[in-house]
């Protein structure tokens, strides 16, 4: 019993990571870019529900997702003119842009975290055939189940998503005939910011203290998921964040308490052993031949 | 269809493009008429994909200008030169082997300049192709070689261009193929749609084209007349220099 509990919880968590990790994944396919400032998105999610504590609960997630999508925004103008810089260029200046952001927030809110009071009545249990499980964590699941169907119908079914894949596949094809490259940017960035927004507003039901890492926290393990599934393709990796986020939940509910420290190293552990084993990652199959020399 | 009184629909005057400091194409200029189709030959490296890059807008050139129906086009970026009425089929037929092969066909879509006629141009592209369109739910990448460069040919073509650049469209293919994919060219200069078509086949450029203009290390050689496609020696010579 206690098991499916565990379970279930960890499945919520899986799907908030694969909410980050396919936000990470829209914006690398059209940019080739790993933002870790992503994390920070999430954050200013948090700071915007604290900040806006005391409004009615509607006008604060209204508030945090038009914030967070702004800066969302703020991140395509920055990172743009970046687009056809060598990799490790633009990976060092998302490192700048999230240390800065991070660093932002300890000077105008401090590194002790402040109490979020987001929706609290949604950490209380529910029982449900003799489980016990928070109402935040069905609503988690649910959500990221909504989401992750109604982006990859975005994605599928649409001509804007026509076109982000095609330029996520072959960028300069898809400029070619026609597609607009500041049109796919764009909407695939509001896109990852939209997913950010609703990640914060999950997480800080669940974590309800703001912190300057509040985002940074959750960006390093979706990121080696998306590693782990497969980087450049978006259900693989999107798939990689649900695995890493179930293992962390089940892992961390499993390991006794004192052992918990350890979590992060069997972590990368695993993606080490994974990453030796399936360098294209876990999740993707039927590739190329690789070339030896 | 070309002659001394008819506006060009394609000007390249004293094209420069580098790659880093090194010039691929020097002082390079040539006209293309409308409904004219334009062959573009000569050895590897002689500039010939590198001006199609930078007619399509894939590269800047150093120096030099780019008219297309009297604008000058040189600084626009590759969606924007797509809208005007430029198309191309690059080397290698760049298809979305993952996509559909209707899906390809649909991203061709996104270079209208308007979206009246979709329809007919659709029916148009697929009637021309019938293997194309037999074949519309499968993923791309299981099409053979020739069927792909079809694809990319079709996809070129539903944006209704009135300019088409063809670089090496019979490049590994068969010689049956090949003559599938010029019926097909043919009856696309029958609607009057003007090409530029850059083809290793010498011999078949110099005959499908009204004019081929020969080109070696970056400059204009000669050009070439499609009743010089019998004249070997004529052909070689203009190719390799003599």
């Amino acid at each position: 019993m206690i098991l499916v509990q565990n379970l279930i919880d960890a499945i919520a968590l899986g799907a908030l990571f694969a909410l980050v990790a396919m936000g990470l994944g829209l914006m690398f396919g059209v940019m080739r870019l790993v933002n870790f400032a992503y994390g920070e998105l999430i954050t200013v999610g948090a700071y915007t529900l604290l900040l806006t504590s005391g409004q009615p609960e509607w006008v604060r997630v209204v508030a945090a997702l038009l914030v967070v999508v702004v800066f969302g925004l703020l991140m395509d103008v920055t990172f743009r003119p970046l687009r056809l810089a060598s990799p490790t260029t633009m990976l060092i200046a998302t490192f700048s842009v999230s240390f800065l952001l991070q660093n932002v927030a300890v000077l105008v809110f401090g590194t002790r975290g402040e109490a979020i009071g987001f929706l609290p009545v949604l950490n209380q249990a529910v029982d449900i055939g003799g489980l016990r499980i928070r109402w935040v964590t069905l609503v988690s699941i649910l959500i990221g189940a909504l989401l992750l169907g109604a982006t990859s119908l975005l994605l599928t079914r649409t001509t804007i998503g026509l076109q982000i894949r095609a330029a996520a596949a072959d960028f300069r094809m898809a400029r070619i005939l026609g597609v607009k490259a500041n049109t796919v940017i764009t909407t695939a960035f509001v896109g990852a910011a939209l997913l950010a927004g609703v990640v914060s507003l999950m997480l800080s039901i669940q974590r309800p203290l703001a912190t300057p890492t509040f985002g940074f926290l959750v960006i390093i393990p979706a990121l080696v998921g998306i590693v782990v599934g497969g980087m450049d393709r978006l259900v693989p990796a999107t798939l990689g964040g649900f695995a890493v986020g179930v293992a962390t939940g089940l892992l961390g509910n499993l390991l006794p308490s004192a052992q918990r420290v350890f979590l992060n190293t069997a972590l990368f552990l695993v993606v080490i052993i994974v990453l030796l084993i399936k360098p294209d990652g876990l999740f993707v199959r039927g590739r190329q031949t690789v070339e030896r020399l | 269809m070309s002659g001394p009184v008819a506006r060009p629909i394609l000007r390249v005057s004293d094209l420069e493009v580098r790659y880093g400091g090194v010039p691929a194409v020097r002082g390079f200029g040539f006209e293309v008429y409308p409904g004219e189709v334009l062959g573009l030959i000569g050895p590897n490296g002689a500039g010939k994909t590198t001006t199609l890059f930078a007619i399509m807008g894939i590269l800047e050139p150093s120096g030099g200008e780019i008219e297309f129906e009297g604008s000058v086009i040189n600084r626009l970026p590759p969606e924007r030169i797509a809208r005007l009425g430029i198309a191309m089929v690059p080397e290698g037929r760049r298809i979305f082997s993952e996509f559909t092969v209707e899906e390809n066909v649909r991203l061709g879509l996104m270079g209208r300049a308007d979206a009246g006629g979709e329809a007919d141009d659709l029916d148009w592209v697929y009637s021309m192709f019938p293997i194309i369109d037999e074949f519309r739910s499968r993923t791309a990448g299981q099409l053979s070689g020739g069927q792909q460069q079809q694809l990319a040919i079709a996809r070129a073509l539903v944006s209704r261009p009135r300019l088409l650049l063809l670089d090496e469209p019979t490049l590994g293919l068969a010689p049956v193929i090949v003559d599938t994919l010029f019926e097909a060219l043919g009856q696309v200069r029958g609607r009057g749609v003007s090409m530029v078509l850059v083809e290793q086949r010498a011999q078949l450029a110099v005959q499908f084209a009204d004019r081929t203009i020969v080109m070696r290390d970056g400059e204009l050689v000669t050009s070439l007349e499609p009743s010089d496609a019998s004249d070997a020696d004529r052909l070689a010579n203009a190719y390799f220099g003599s």
